[in-house]
């Protein structure tokens, strides 16, 4: 019971989440990301834009979740004078540490308009249990 | 570069930007500058511009005179019930603005959306194009 309650008291600190995700995101000036949450899911959302659906892996392994990209080249190079490139190039890769185990079949991942979203279902366990005053 | 194709960097045209970002939003907005590349080819300019979340619905390109304006906004929708624990739950405006010039055929510029990147094809004029002459 303790472990639900401090657990549910640790979700509400947005400061502690930042320290737990451990993504790289935050290194990257234009990448952007959410997370939210309620007392049974969390939904990210990552800005990964330029992909196709087949180019993107989600791999879950306990508590960790990883996102690879993989990028491949969308014009002819051939007789191209760039002027500007900015955008990212490459693969990309991220990587998120969640408090708690993931169940890939608790878990929906969808791919629109250059955002990857996961809905992830926390376990039963996890979940914030009221107690009885005896 | 040239005279082109520029990036317009004045900041009279961010403050312009921080109005129009406001009245697209109904909601607290993060004004973001998309990243782009710029390609030339012989017979035309190709912009990519990375929009992530922007519908093709709130996506607006406007010509005016020798200026190029993209804004787009992408919505944040949070479920009802939840609340952000990391990152920003606003929405996000991005904008960028594009000088070009006579060497753009205006009437020919296309856009599409394709997984949260902007494509625009700007064609060059007839005159702007390399013509091989025959030597008689």
């Amino acid at each position: 019971m303790l472990t639900a309650n401090r657990f549910h008291q640790f979700l509400n600190s947005a400061r502690e989440w930042e320290a737990l995700m451990k993504n790289h995101l935050d290194s990257k000036p234009t990448s952007i990301h959410r997370i939210a949450s309620d007392d049974g899911t969390v939904v990210f959302e990552i800005d990964i834009p330029g992909f196709e659906r087949e180019d993107l892996d989600v791999e879950v392994n306990g508590t960790n979740l990883m996102v690879r990209a993989e990028r491949h080249s969308e014009v002819d190079d051939s007789n191209i004078n760039w002027k500007i490139r900015e955008r990212l190039s490459g693969s990309e890769a991220y990587r998120f540490e969640l408090p708690f185990r993931i169940d890939p079949e608790q878990t929906d991942v969808n791919y629109e308009h250059g955002v990857l979203r996961l809905k992830i279902q926390k376990p039963a366990e996890e979940l914030p249990r009221k107690l009885t005053v005896q | 570069m040239s005279s082109t194709l520029d990036t317009n960097k004045s900041p009279n045209t961010c403050e312009t930007n921080t109005l129009e970002c406001e009245k697209v939003s109904t909601t607290p907005t993060l004004r973001l500058r998309p990243r782009v590349d710029i390609m030339e080819q012989e017979d035309r300019y190709l912009l990519k511009v990375d929009l992530p979340g922007v519908h093709k619905d709130d996506l607006d390109v406007t010509l005016e005179k020798e200026t190029l304006s993209m804004k787009g906004v992408a919505r944040y929708d949070l479920p009802e019930g939840f609340r952000v624990v990391s990152g920003s739950g606003a929405d996000r405006c991005y904008e960028r603005t594009f000088r070009i010039s006579d060497e753009i055929d205006r009437e020919g510029i296309t856009v599409e959306m394709k997984n949260g990147v902007a494509w625009l094809d700007l064609p060059k004029s007839a005159m702007a194009q390399k013509t091989k002459l025959t030597v008689k």
